[in-house]
């Protein structure tokens, strides 16, 4: 509740103040260049990893990166840079079933 | 393509993980610490690069995810010089290779001249090789200093001279002198008055005083003309004791040469402080924090208000920003300071206008004037500031050279 609160705070800080929400809010920031490139931050782990599919933990539950031919190109704690065909990126919560 | 780069740099080990909880082996990896690339992933199983010396940070990893982990090969700039580190003769050459290269870039190749236009370059590249700058010498022995200072000395027409070296090649850069343009004899060339004064003494070395002593002149006001005057009909006869009549009839024109002294009067105004103040610090301070988005402000803390004989020396302490953001937070520190005002006597505040004025009058005034008298007087009381009046007297040669018809040039 009070995470929640927290959490409603920060948004309405980063509103009035016009900062963007990823400077202050826990939240990932997914960048995708055409469909062949996908750079994702903040992340909290790998989930799941399949020559069609990346799966990803992130704040806002997991991250789902389809394609074909998906190669991580560099992973550490701070971005995850995917290669590949990319078909779509999808977000859905922790307990949605793959 | 930086990251490739260091990759190869680094080195990297290609290993294939195997097992059911491969996921679990890369996050504990990461966790660690240990940088992952080149991902590629089958069924069950993940081919990837790591760094060669964390490989052994991972069998303890390997052994709680039941993971097994199998080498496939190694690559890298590391590895392909352990592959080349009994070729010695290759690296004989490269290191004659690399002394080569060092000795020849130690080394001035080329010398160029720039900035001649009359002067032959080849005198400039043979007084620089007399000291010490030619092609072949070693770049750091050559002395730029001595070179700039004495340049100029051993070609005549050089006034002054700049080298620079840029690797290999050295570029000198000159400035030739300019001979002044000669004076048009045939030209006629006025003296007149730059400003207005009464007339002290006129001394005309060529062309026909127009003033007279003690007369008032105006500002563009013609005191020497530049004609030659001639008596009509030639000399006349006068009798012994007895003044020459004035000649009257211009023969010719000429560039007019001389000076005219004149007394001349300024009457300039300045603001002087009429009180001293000393600052004595109180020992009191409050911070106040302001924090700035665009053209908003809020003010974290109370401003405070000094009361009477007290103000506020502010002082930023930091400024704290986002990059990228245009929010802005900055400390300020207001210490409290007592102001002591004494009121200065009358001769202290009119002896620093006077003093005041007379500095800013020296950069006018022409060579060798002098200061006859300079008067202060208060004109107006504003507050703790004076508004004095300095009524200046000076000795100055008021005359500059001038087309005829020409307004005098601005003194």
């Amino acid at each position: 509740m009070a995470r929640r609160r927290q959490r409603r705070w920060a948004e309405q800080i980063s509103q009035a103040l016009e900062v963007p929400s990823d400077a202050l809010l826990d939240v990932s920031r997914v960048t995708v260049v055409g469909t062949g490139h996908v750079v994702v931050e903040n992340h909290s782990g790998l989930l799941g990893y399949f020559p069609h599919q990346v799966v990803l933990r992130v704040p806002e539950g997991q991250l789902v990166i389809a394609g074909e031919e998906l190669v991580i190109g560099r992973i550490d704690t701070a971005e995850v840079i995917l290669t590949g065909k990319v078909a779509f990126v999808r977000y859905q919560s922790a307990d949605e079933p793959q | 393509m930086l990251h490739r780069f260091l990759h190869y740099m680094w080195g990297g080990l290609r290993l294939e993980l195997r097992g059911p909880h491969v996921e679990a082996f890369i996050n504990g990896a990461m966790d660690a610490g240990i940088p992952l690339w080149d991902l590629v992933a089958g069924e069950h199983i993940v081919r990837l690069t790591l760094p060669p010396g964390r490989f052994w940070e991972l069998r303890g990893l390997a052994r709680r995810t039941h993971t097994h982990v199998h080498i496939l090969g190694r690559g890298g700039l590391p590895f392909r010089l352990t592959r080349l580190r009994t070729r010695y003769a290759l690296w004989a050459g490269l290191v004659l290779v690399l002394a080569a290269v060092w000795w020849a870039t130690a080394h001035v190749w080329v010398v160029q001249v720039e900035g001649t236009t009359y002067t032959d370059p080849r005198a400039v590249l043979a007084a620089a090789r007399t000291l010490g700058l030619a092609p072949g010498v070693w770049r750091d022995k050559v002395d730029l200093q001595a070179l700039q200072r004495d340049l100029p000395m051993q070609v005549g027409s050089v006034t002054w001279a700049a080298v620079h070296t840029r690797g290999v090649r050295a570029v000198v850069t000159v400035v030739e002198k300019r001979q002044p343009a000669p004076v048009d004899l045939q030209r006629r060339l006025d003296i007149v008055a730059a400003k207005p004064g009464v007339v002290l003494q006129v001394v005309a070395l060529s062309g026909q005083p127009m003033v007279k002593v003690g007369e008032q002149v105006q500002r563009g006001q013609t005191l020497i003309a530049g004609q030659l005057m001639i008596w009509q009909g030639g000399r006349p006869m006068v009798l012994p004791g007895t003044a020459k009549p004035p000649r009257e009839t211009p023969a010719k024109d000429l560039p007019a040469q001389g000076y005219v002294l004149a007394k001349v009067t300024y009457d300039l105004r300045i603001e002087v402080p009429r009180v001293h103040r000393r600052e004595e610090a109180t020992g009191a301070a409050t911070s106040i924090w302001r924090l700035r988005w665009g053209q908003k402000e809020i003010l974290l803390g109370k401003e405070p208000a000094p009361g009477p004989e007290h103000m506020y020396k502010v002082r930023r302490l930091g400024d704290w920003r986002i990059p990228g953001i245009p929010v802005e937070l900055q400390r300020e520190r207001h210490d409290l300071v007592k102001v002591h005002v004494t009121p200065l006597p009358p001769e202290v505040v009119l002896g620093e206008a006077r003093a005041k004025i007379l500095n800013l009058l020296s950069w006018s005034l022409p060579p060798g004037s002098k200061v006859e008298s300079a008067v202060a007087a208060v004109e107006q009381d504003q507050g703790d500031l004076a508004l004095v009046q300095v009524h200046v007297v000076t000795i100055e040669n008021i005359g500059q050279p001038a087309s005829p018809g020409a307004a005098p040039a601005q003194p």
